[in-house]
């Protein structure tokens, strides 16, 4: 019994590797182009913007709240660095404005989050309105293109070969594993969603902790914004909406327990690149753009369920083991 | 008087547990019965299998001289008995009007039909001293406001037998006053009403019968004109305790822990104690005494109006349980699974989870904290395969062993125990015990326990406080702490 505990737990530990692998073989046997260098470095750049967003989405869910601005912070901090690098030309302080966009908008979710303890899905879905208004306010709704060397930060390759979009990848995901698993603030984040009240029961500030998460969640969505306008060679607030569904789909897909309290980096990674996958692979094959929505939309589901039958299944083993 | 109610020869065993051993009880028509208990005398349990809510293994209710048996609350309801239980059941964000009637609301073809519901409203409020508009929502009236909704629910729906769960344990003294008259009327209306309480004083006011359950049997019944508080009391807690405690005298040391007039409006008023270092100090009382109340406040679980905790003479500031435990103290708080636990959660992380408060530094020395976490595993016993498995896997006992080591981490000066042995089985109590005492002994940790099972504080502590309605009614030491002074002090009798 104790044998077919163990299989089981290392199975789920693993499900979503094995879901991608078998996608990538799937993939491979459908369309002779898939498993080329080129097309694989163009999955890879696709899903950049998605991932770096979905880091983010995974650690507020994780707290057991959920993020809706991450695309819209996207649009408005990327197009804001746009325009004051229209008019600097400094590559640095463009960069800078960005993040400081992203964390002032994390800063006034967290306050009404973290401080006022409103439901984070209004507050986030009210900052969704008022960032992009804040954008289209000063753009008129115009986009901006001749932004110049602002698109290194989509299209540059670092050292002769690595694409800076997949750079991003990595980094991100370095200080998300990071963060997750070596700091103290990884281990608060944790167990403030796995249970608040037991939380300041043992001495955790669950306010600041909530406060400090939806800050660099704000950070990383206009990192994500900056990168994906490099990508369109222009500045164009709208682009940014939406991806907070395929961030949530990617984090969900890899693992993050809705509730609250699981998830993992790595998890969050391998999700956005089934995701990743799925779009080349309809792509290559033709799919229609609407059917593809349709197709994610299912995948989404399917994916809650697996969480939730999976826990369902952990309940009936404990009785098994006794 | 003729007999409303006879409940002959109840058993009820739980796995483990026999929580009711041939019990008898007699209501008659229009009196007031007290059932008298300590906690876990099986007062709950036996009203749970009148209502209908769990099967008898054995025995027979007759009501009317008829036997009955009820398969679920609803079919006790329709034979007439009503229960008003300690923790009511409404629906907060709905009217008044919509309350008194959820089973029965007036309608055809599945639409309300509003007016008709108002005019019943009305006409149950009827020369009722009532002071609200049916309208108005459940959630603004005061808990004893709506206990008498309750009771004037159960009259209006025909209900012939009443039974009340402590109904005095969360509502004001002037409240109470108001219940007993209404009580009165009830009685004189011909209602019979079985009162659950472990209050002396009400019972001797209201009441006309008692019986005294110990143990899950019925000790003993009769009038309550036969009795005085202390037989009662002696019946209620007449069992020998074994010498089962590791207890100690530790040499008197430094006072470490001072809280000197604590108060917080309606909860608790001017509470002052000390702790010295290596000294177990008991808090006993009812439930809703105000114990835990205290002890959250000492914390920064709950915040306090006035007074001031000083921590080895200096004067704390504590405003949450980070401060609290940055201070030297921390509460194991009394529901575990409320406020202890991180269900989805490996044990490591649950053990360390605190000590990385104290800790210098924004990273995890990985490798420490596991030496830490398994060392402290180690000597505390805890039964599980591994750290690594989930919290949730272990028994009630070992989740409360893998808390214990998430304080003991913490090396607190100040630990304070709600109910440590709450819902384990008895080789983890003993356990614990053990663990407390080592506290006390060598490392000389102030130690405040708070407990209803009066053996247990009497066994453990070197003195007894004992509250009664938010103050501290008196305290016990040596040879004066008994269950009987005790028992008395709490009830709130002059002692």
């Amino acid at each position: 019994m104790k044998q077919q505990i163990k299989i089981k737990g290392t199975l789920q530990k693993y499900s979503t590797i094995i879901i991608l692998l078998a996608m990538i073989m799937l993939s491979a046997i459908l369309s002779s182009t898939f498993l080329t260098t080129t097309n694989i470095m163009n999955v890879l750049k696709q899903v950049s913007v998605v991932t770096i967003l979905s880091f983010a989405q995974c650690m507020i869910i994780i707290t057991g709240e959920i993020d809706l601005s991450l695309g819209t912070v996207a649009g408005m901090a990327g197009s804001y660095a746009v325009i004051l690098y229209v008019a600097t030309g400094s590559l640095v302080l463009s960069f800078g404005f960005g993040m400081i966009l992203g964390a002032l908008v994390g800063l006034i979710n967290g306050l009404f989050i973290a401080y006022f303890k409103l439901p984070s899905f209004i507050v986030t879905l009210a900052m969704q309105s008022i960032t992009f208004g804040a954008i289209t306010l000063y753009t008129k709704g115009n986009n901006i293109y001749r932004i110049g060397d602002f698109k290194i930060f989509g299209q540059k390759e670092l050292f002769g070969f690595l694409p800076i979009t997949i750079f991003f990848i990595i980094l991100m995901c370095i200080i998300m594993i990071i963060l997750l698993r070596y700091t103290k603030f990884g281990r608060y984040l944790y167990a403030v969603g796995s249970n608040s009240e037991s939380a300041v029961a043992a001495g955790i500030q669950v306010t600041k902790v909530k406060w400090v998460a939806f800050i660099i969640s704000g950070i990383f969505a206009a990192i994500g914004g900056m990168v994906l306008m490099g990508r369109l060679n222009a500045g164009i607030p709208s682009e940014g909406q939406g991806y907070e569904t395929d961030a949530i789909m990617a984090t969900v897909v890899g693992g993050t327990s809705f509730s609250g309290g699981v998830g993992t980096a790595t998890g969050t990674l391998v999700g956005s690149l089934i995701i990743g996958v799925l779009n080349n692979i309809m792509n290559l094959l033709g799919v229609e753009a609407y059917t593809q929505r349709i197709i994610k939309g299912f995948l989404i589901i399917i994916a809650v369920l697996f969480d939730v039958r999976s826990k369902q299944k952990k309940s009936t083993i404990k009785i098994m083991s006794k | 008087m003729e007999e409303k109610l006879k409940l002959v020869g109840i058993s009820k065993s739980f796995p483990g547990v026999k929580a009711l051993d041939n019990v008898d009880i007699t209501l008659r028509k229009g009196t007031v019965h007290a059932i008298v208990g300590e906690n876990g005398a099986g007062k709950s349990t036996l009203m749970k299998i009148i209502s209908g809510l769990y099967r008898m293994d054995s025995g027979h209710i007759y009501l009317d001289g008829k036997e009955v048996t009820f398969s679920s609350p609803q079919e006790s309801s329709h034979a007439g008995i009503a229960m008003i239980y300690q923790e009511l059941n409404y629906f907060p964000d709905l009217s008044i009007e919509e309350n008194l009637f959820m089973n029965r609301l007036p309608s055809s073809f599945g639409f309300m039909k509003w007016r008709e519901l108002r005019k019943k409203c009305l006409e149950l409020f009827e020369d009722k001293n009532i002071n609200y508009h049916p309208e108005n929502k459940v959630k603004d009236l005061s808990i004893s406001d709506i206990q008498m909704l309750e009771i004037l629910k159960a009259v209006a729906f025909n209900a012939e037998i009443i039974i009340m769960d402590e109904p005095t344990s969360s509502i004001s003294n002037e409240d109470v006053e108001h219940l007993f008259n209404t009580i009165e009327n009830l009685k004189k209306e011909g209602i019979s009403i079985l009162y659950i309480s472990h209050k002396m004083d009400e019972i001797f006011k209201i009441a006309d019968d008692i019986t005294v359950l110990r143990d899950g049997k019925s000790v003993v019944t009769g009038l309550v004109s036969e009795f005085n508080s202390d037989s009662i009391i002696t019946h209620m807690v007449g069992r020998s305790i074994e010498n089962i405690y590791p207890k100690k005298k530790v040499a008197k040391q430094n006072i470490v822990l001072s809280v000197q007039n604590l108060s917080r409006s309606g909860i608790f008023e001017n509470i002052s104690f000390d702790v010295k270092a290596g000294e177990i100090v008991g808090f006993a009382g009812l439930i809703g005494a105000g114990r835990t109340e205290v002890a959250r406040a000492v914390f920064g679980l709950d915040h306090y109006d006035s007074g001031s905790i000083f921590v080895e003479g200096n004067k704390a500031k504590i405003t949450s349980p980070s401060s609290a435990i940055k201070n030297g103290i921390i509460l194991l708080t009394e529901d575990r699974k409320r406020e202890g636990i991180f269900s989805v959660r490996n044990v490591l992380e649950n053990i360390s989870i605190s000590s990385l408060r104290v800790k210098k530094g924004a990273f995890i020395n990985l490798k420490q904290e596991r030496n830490e976490v398994i060392d402290i595993f180690n000597k505390l016993q805890v039964r599980a395969p591994s750290v690594d498995v989930n919290i949730s896997t272990l028994s009630g006992g070992n989740q409360q062993k893998v808390i214990l080591c998430r304080w003991l981490l913490v090396n607190a000066k100040v630990m304070i125990f709600d109910e440590p042995t709450r819902g384990i089985d008895v080789g983890a109590k003993f356990e614990i015990y053990n663990i407390m005492q080592k506290l006390a002994e060598m490392n000389k940790v102030a130690i405040v326990m708070i407990s209803s099972e009066l053996p247990e504080l009497i066994g453990m502590c070197d003195k007894i406080y004992v509250m009664n309605r938010g103050n501290i009614a008196g305290c016990v030491e040596g040879n004066n702490m008994t269950q009987e002074n005790i028992m008395r002090m709490a009830a709130g009798v002059g002692g």
